[in-house]
């Protein structure tokens, strides 16, 4: 016996068996080599045997939901060992509201957290979309208005009538700051100017200075921001230094990648310019008259490309007058020939260290975006410094600051208008036009005076906007807060902070001579400061009573001040073309001021009950005062009360149960008004005129308050192998602050009144999977899914219906009693009763039903994503598909190129004509069969008219490949030596492929509203993109 | 219990802390972009700037295209005006109530300020902008509306009756009212000049008082045909009696024309209107054109281009109520001069020359104005000829087609004078459609693409937001009226 062990052992073969704590064998622990790759893993037995081991290794033992042990062999060659079971996987912390930290398990409501990698992996413009798929309930949606990305963040849902109302509370390192987008206050739709997106503090953020996000998802975790957190709240940590014992800790990260539209709607390639198929002449010719360069032009109900030959285009002419007929062809790039291939560079230097008594981080980025709009796109300048230190032993004091410089020389103008883009692609062009011939955007002779419109005279031409409509941005912020902790004893702690986010932004816009908005040109600037500060005080006192019950209390205050200050300087005409000053202006410049000022007082308390590591109970109150509500009454108290069960400490569960927790909570949060609601005051209109404004004062408002409930259960199985966590939550939304809109007969457009019952019903669950969990080899995997239904219960007495965004008469967002938030309502065919569409004696359908109809819901019935994380050695791969099922969105973009003939849908009938398929109401009542033939083009137009919501609003289900991502980490090995910790390379693709029905560019969508970004309505957004990178990180 | 009392105490210290801090609020939430309180000086000249361009715009829009004065170039979804299909709600329904707001603010801080003047101003327009909506829709909200800050936001509709007789008592309330003796206290006329006293008198406000009498007369003859129940006739009667206290326009000066001063911030709302928009899209009506072309109508060359027909400039029309299939080609026929964009005399509420065309029906049916009917009827077109900026040429009254020929029948006299009030009320809001629905004039030719169900309308369907936003009060005034289409008829075309 004795013989064959020591054989055993210098044969280099290692046994043993791991168990538990308590003794039961542990299959699947692997074990390794230290220094090598040899390795095995043991049975269901918990027995491994290690075969050709060197003398003496140190064997490293690793599995799920237990501590990595490492053993050091000395002649033993059979090893019996216990894994102590990892409980700080289950104590992980977690940022609460006010930034308090605690430990996961110990929480009574939804809480997750995303590490910095879920937004480095795969950069985007703008950092918060890469959040999209990752978080259950969080809803991000762009609206497609620009290179900065501007998009909704909801959480749970909409609860509040108000769409601004329903951005999550966004938190930096404590300290709110602003997702306010300060817009040029056009709309999207042939408003006189058009919306441009000028992005958020929020979008500045730079992704390399995150260190974790927290989603809160809701009230019951952020009842102590009282009345802000109705909407949840994303609570982001920035980086701090961190010690280093190796390297000097220096990190650079560089990242460059390209941008691509990668969508089309389905145009046709088949047909040209004109209104019929007879002919095509530019200007009058042999052939006949002019087809192409008035008004009649931008129509692709031409004729076919068969070969022949018109009078052209002829770009060697300073008119373009042909002088001899050329081959009539479609060219592949007339439209997206006038987009380029985006460019992001972003380079990150960081430094950080520091000792037991401090550490200290400064980082530094430059990022540099070239849109896929030519002379579109922006740069930001980011400086991040963190640095704490305990200067005694009691005393430790941080801060942190983030500035940001962002720029841009042209940002685009959105939405649908004879200066977007997106317009004229629709309107101004057709199949055998080349996006050439519209490059020199000056006559000949008139240049800065006249611009050239060779073809439809409708819009402007598409290079006269991007270069010479610029709309330019630059934009100092600071965020940043100090913070001194005071430690009387380890039972009691004050914490006093102040914070601001403080920004100061330049915008301008300029419009040169002969556009079609502004004959004369414009300038208008906009200089816009804009401050929060909050000051708040936190003492919290912790013990522990007969070592089973601990006890946690914190009380404290804030002061928060907001002031906004806008000024704005418009010269709607210029003296002189091409000089963009104020000085320039034609008529007396006009100043647009725009000052606010709020401030809310606030005192909480939060007491956190605690026995044996097993019940947890918090309870939390907040009274906040705020200047927006009427004096008398301005003060409002915000309650919680929630509870973790940890049921697999309380109950003896099945083995399989690693981890058990019940939460459930009840919470009352609020969400106050804007200043000045409760005063009469008047508008000024025209410089020095004043009118009643359109909206009714409120002198009683109150602030919303939502009262939710909320459970959810947290179940780890199999060592964590498994893990699900399920969640239902409950809201109600009351008091309600809408703007009523008010029949306009009553002397306003809408009122400012509290009512309303709003209920949000949803679920979410996170599954995650680790398939494979070996050194060399990990599969994990996590499924996403959540689903909201947002009621309207109650608007205000007499109200059955609010309007709470309309596009013209054509398509509204309605929240009528009964119905769901976001309900989509617009005109449709006339019906005969057995369902068919009744046409006119004419052959086009009748005159649209007058009464509006609900035709589908902006929101999306489920979302749901898997996300699939495989290392291999030193490769990391992962995989995130992300989608929606149901919602539906209007398409103004489908509207537009349908009557204008530019898809393939209009292609039926175009040869010959059509008889569309319905009745015709007889004189006596009765219905005949329509056998009227009509043209394509009239049917089509009419088919698919504005005002026609039947036709024009489509599902919105997506599935995205939202993001592929390999990384590969040089060994360790190669890299000793030449002072590099760490280096990885990695490629990464975003938004690859978005399979869908919807006819637009993106479903994802909406467009911009003034500074609110509304979903459920396309108004001709940009395309849609796919980013493809690489990042090279190294870490010294 | 020591940590207890420790945690209240410092609780109560930061309650009374931040008590302390809730001074500030009250004053913080004062708007500092707005004011509180303002003088009916600088509500009027904007209202009366929006009023203007609203009904400009509309008669522009609506009323052209309706009443073959002009005709879209094409026009395939087989809709439009000029084949009869009114959408439900066009019209200044909205514009209108929105002012009105302003208008019963003047009203009520001219009470205040015992400011006659401005009152009786603000009842003239809510006498004319109640008239033109409750012409174009029937029964509307009067008596309810424009009262959200008393609560009702939804406004139950009056009957067309009982609005005329208000309107009517409110114009002649107005007539009592001015004070020819003073200047407008707080300026803001941008119509009349109200701002100086001649010879001790101030003519703006003497011409105010003419335009309320106008007014008068215009609104009682459009609800002639029930006379019986409002007595019309003696109304009528009495204002022609007594001048002096019921004075009404005599010349061109005193007619009721918002001029737009062409600079900033009071453009005509064309100013800046693409030539896509003003001209590119529409055209002059064969219809409307042969008429002036017929007529060597000097007015022509102020409101309609010239095209080439071999080599000849020449005005010519097109086709109104034309087939789907037809469409003609931009710039070969006429449309709206450039000039009009800028035109000061385009902001029209009521002119001279509709004032002569009323008389000269007036006393077509025997009433007592002190003329005959064609001395009334040359003085209106010699007045349109002036408010245009043109000249009557020597023979122009005399040719046939334009020679008022008293031998003829009553009915066939009311056409000739109708003919000429349709071509006076250009860019006059919706009077010309309210008047042809009133006589029946002038007879328009009727397209071939008109399907043969469309009729020629009598009103606007009301607009289809009322019918989530007053549903009750709608339904109730649909019931009453007989149906919400463009074929029923109002109260005084029954």
């Amino acid at each position: 016996m004795c013989l064959t062990v020591s054989l055993l052992a210098q044969l280099g073969v290692i046994a043993g068996k791991v168990s538990s704590d308590n003794g039961e064998p542990l299959p699947g622990v692997n074990i390794l080599v230290k220094g090598t790759t040899t390795g095995t893993i043991t049975d269901v037995d918990g027995k491994f045997q290690l075969e050709q081991a060197p003398n003496n290794p140190v064997l490293i033992f690793s599995a799920i939901g237990f501590v990595t042990k490492e053993f050091s062999v000395s002649g033993q060659f059979f090893i019996e060992l216990k894994m102590e079971e990892d409980t700080k996987l289950l104590s992980e912390v977690v940022v609460a509201a006010l930034g308090i930290k605690r430990e996961e398990k110990s929480l009574g409501y939804a809480a997750q957290t995303i590490n910095a990698s879920a937004v480095l992996d795969a950069k985007t413009n703008n950092w918060v979309s890469s959040l999209s798929g990752k978080v259950a309930g969080l809803n991000i949606q762009g609206v497609g208005a620009g290179p900065l990305g501007s998009a909704r963040i909801t959480l749970r849902g909409e609860s509040s009538l108000n769409l601004d109302n329903n951005q999550a509370l966004i938190v930096i390192d404590g300290i709110p700051v602003s997702s306010r987008i300060s817009g040029t206050g056009f709309n999207s739709h042939l408003a006189t100017d058009s919306p441009v997106d000028y992005g958020s503090t929020l979008s500045d953020l730079n992704p390399d200075d995150i260190d974790k996000v927290t989603i809160l998802k809701g009230p019951g975790a952020t009842a102590l921001y009282g009345s802000r957190a109705a909407g949840g709240a994303i609570i982001i940590t920035t980086k701090s230094g961190v010690r280093k014992d190796k390297g000097i800790g220096i990190t650079f990260n560089s990242n460059f990648s390209v941008e691509k539209v990668n969508r089309w709607p389905d145009y046709q390639f088949e047909y040209g310019e004109g209104r019929t198929n007879a002919y095509y002449s530019y200007l009058d010719s042999p052939d006949g008259i002019n087809t192409s360069t008035t008004v009649a032009a931008g129509r692709a109900w031409g004729p076919k490309f068969n070969g022949q030959q018109y009078f052209q285009y002829n770009p060697n002419d300073p008119i373009g007058k042909p002088t001899e007929r050329t081959p009539w062809v479609a060219y592949d790039d007339h439209i997206s020939g006038f987009f380029q291939l985006g460019k992001n560079y972003s380079n990150s230097l960081s430094f950080e260290g520091g000792n037991e008594n401090g550490s200290a981080r400064l980082s530094l980025t430059q990022l540099k975006n070239e849109w896929i709009i030519p002379n579109t796109g922006f740069e930001r300048l980011n400086a991040a410094l963190s640095v704490n230190q305990k200067i005694s032993p009691r005393l430790k004091i941080s801060g942190k600051a983030n500035y940001t410089n962002k720029k841009s020389d042209n940002l685009p103008l959105a939405g649908y208008n004879n200066q977007t883009l997106m317009y004229f692609l629709i309107i101004g062009t057709t199949p055998n036009v080349r996006p050439e011939w519209f490059k020199p955007y000056w006559q000949d002779g008139f240049e800065g005076v006249r611009q050239r419109s060779p073809f439809n005279p409708g819009p402007d031409n598409p290079y006269l906007g991007m270069y010479e409509m610029l709309n330019k941005l630059n934009k100092n912020g600071m965020i940043g807060n100090v913070t001194a902790n005071y430690e009387f004893s380890p039972k009691l702690e004050l914490q006093i902070r102040t914070g601001l986010d403080m920004s100061f932004e330049f915008h301008s816009q300029q419009r040169p001579f002969s556009m079609t908005r502004y004959p004369r040109g414009m300038y208008r600037e906009q200089n816009i400061f804009s401050l929060e500060s909050n000051s708040d005080v936190l003492l919290t006192y912790k013990d522990t009573y007969a070592s089973l019950f601990n006890v946690t209390a914190s009380i404290g205050g804030n002061a928060m001040r907001q002031t906004y200050d806008f000024a704005g300087l418009y010269a709607d005409q210029l003296a002189q073309p091409g000089i963009y000053q104020i000085s320039n202006s034609l008529d007396p410049a006009v100043a647009d001021p725009l000052k606010t000022k709020k401030a809310i007082n606030s005192l909480y308390g939060t007491a956190q009950f605690s026995y044996a590591e097993k019940i947890f109970i918090d309870v939390t109150g907040r009274n906040d005062w705020s200047s927006t509500l009427p004096f008398e009454n301005n003060a409002f108290f915000y309650p919680s009360v929630s509870t973790s069960l940890l049921l697999s400490e309380i109950f003896r569960l099945p083995k399989a149960v690693t981890f058990a927790k019940l939460r459930a909570s009840w919470a009352q949060v609020g969400n106050d008004t804007r200043p000045y609601q409760t005063a009469r005051y008047y508008d000024r209109i025209y410089g020095n005129s004043f009118t009643n404004p359109s909206q009714l004062f409120n002198a009683d408002l109150k602030p919303e308050i939502t009262s939710s409930y909320e459970f959810g259960l947290d179940l780890r199985l199999f060592r964590n192998r498994i893990g699900l966590d399920v969640a239902y939550y409950n809201n109600e939304s009351r008091n309600q602050i809408l703007s009523i809109p008010l029949d306009p007969v009553s002397g306003f457009s809408n009122a400012l009144i509290n009512a309303g019952l709003i209920n949000s019903v949803g679920a979410e669950v996170k599954l995650t999977l680790k398939p494979i969990a070996n050194p060399g080899f990990s599969w994990t995997s996590t499924l996403l899914w959540a689903s909201n239904r947002s009621y309207v219960r109650e608007l205000a007495p007499g109200i059955s219906n609010q309007i709470i965004y309309a596009h013209n008469s054509n398509v509204s967002i309605e929240a009528r009693v009964g119905g769901r938030m976001g309900d989509l309502y617009g005109r449709g065919f006339q019906r005969s009763p057995d369902g068919q569409i009744v046409y006119s004696s004419n052959g086009l359908p009748a005159p649209l039903d007058p009464v509006a109809k609900l035709w589908g819901n902006a929101f999306a019935d489920w979302k749901g994503s898997i996300m699939n994380e495989f290392t291999i050695k030193n490769v990391r791969f992962s995989i995130l598909l992300d989608g929606q099922m149901g919602g539906e969105m209007y398409s103004q973009t489908n509207h537009k190129n349908n009557t204008l003939g530019k898809t393939r849908v209009t292609l039926p009938g175009r040869d010959g004509g059509l008889v569309g398929d319905g009745v015709v109401k007889q004189a006596d009542g009765t219905y005949v069969p329509n056998a009227t033939k009509i043209a394509a083009s009239a049917y089509y137009d009419n088919y698919y008219q504005i005002s026609n919501a039947e036709t024009n609003i489509f599902d919105a289900s997506f599935l995205k490949i939202r993001e592929v991502r390999l990384e590969f980490s040089l060994p360790k090995s190669w890299l000793e030596g030449i002072g590099i910790q760490k280096t990885s390379i990695a490629v990464y693709g975003r938004d690859l492929f978005n399979f869908t029905q919807f006819p637009g560019f993106d479903p994802e969508s909406g467009n911009l509203n003034g500074s609110t970004l509304t979903p459920g309505v396309e108004l001709t957004q940009f395309p849609s993109t796919r980013t493809m990178g690489v990042n090279l990180t190294f870490k010294f | 219990m020591k940590f207890f009392s420790k945690i209240s105490f410092i609780f109560l210290a930061l309650c009374i802390a931040f008590s302390a801090c809730t001074e500030g609020f009250e004053d913080l939430n004062l708007d500092p972009n707005r004011p509180k309180d303002v003088t009916p000086g600088v509500l009027l000249g904007q209202m009366q700037y929006r009023f203007v361009n609203a009904s400009m715009q509309a008669s522009r829009n609506f009323t052209h295209e309706l009443m073959q004065v002009d005709a879209p170039r094409a026009s395939t979804s087989g809709q439009g005006l000029h084949r009869y299909v009114v959408n439900p709600g066009a019209g200044v329904w909205t514009s209108f109530y929105t002012l009105m707001r302003d208008v019963e603010d003047i009203i009520s801080i001219s009470d205040r300020l015992k400011e006659n003047n401005y009152k009786a101003i603000a009842l003239v327009y809510k006498s004319w902008g109640y008239s033109i909506l409750t012409d174009l829709y029937g029964d509307i909200p009067y008596s309810q509306a424009v009262k959200a800050e008393d609560g009702i936001f939804e406004a139950s509709f009056d009957a067309q009756k009982d609005i005329y007789l208000q309107i009517l008592k409110d114009l002649e309330t107005a007539n009592g009212l001015y004070d020819d003796s003073k200047i407008l206290t707080y300026g803001g006329d941008q119509v009349y000049n109200t701002n100086v006293l001649t010879g001790g008198k101030n003519v703006g406000i003497q011409r105010w008082q003419k335009f309320a009498n106008s007014l008068r007369l215009r609104l009682l003859l459009r609800i002639s045909k029930r006379d019986g129940e409002v007595g019309a006739s003696e109304q009528i009667k009495a204002i022609l009696a007594d001048p002096a206290k019921n004075p009404v326009f005599v010349a061109n000066a005193d007619e009721a024309i918002f001029r737009y001063p062409g600079t900033f911030p009071y453009f005509n709302p064309y100013y800046n209107a693409r030539t896509l928009d003003w001209r590119d899209g529409t055209y002059f009506t064969e219809f409307f054109l042969n008429k002036l072309n017929a007529d060597k109508d000097p007015r022509r060359a102020v409101w309609a281009t010239t095209v080439a027909v071999n080599g000849v400039q020449v005005y010519q029309g097109i086709k109104s109520g034309y087939p789907t299939t037809t469409e003609y080609v931009v710039g070969r026929n006429s449309s709206y001069q450039d000039v009009l964009r800028t035109l000061p005399q385009l902001g029209v509420m009521m002119t001279y020359a509709e004032l002569e065309f009323i008389k000269a029906e007036l006393a077509l049916k025997g009433f007592n104005t002190g003329k005959t009917a064609k001395v009334h009827y040359n003085t209106a077109i010699g007045a349109s000829m002036v408010q245009w900026g043109t000249t009557m040429p020597a023979d122009f009254l005399t040719q046939p087609g334009v020679l008022y020929d008293e031998a003829l029948s009553v009915d066939k006299q009311l056409e000739q004078i109708m003919l000429q009030k349709y071509i006076a009320y250009l860019f006059v809001d919706y009077q010309a459609w309210f008047e042809k629905r009133r006589t029946g004039y002038p007879i328009l030719p009727r397209g071939t693409g008109i399907p043969a169900e469309n009729k020629f309308p009598s009103r606007v369907p009301y607009p289809t937001y009322l019918q989530s936003q007053n549903a009750a009060n709608l339904n109730a005034a649909v019931a009453k009226m007989g149906g919400d289409n463009s074929n029923t008829k109002v109260w005084w075309e029954q």
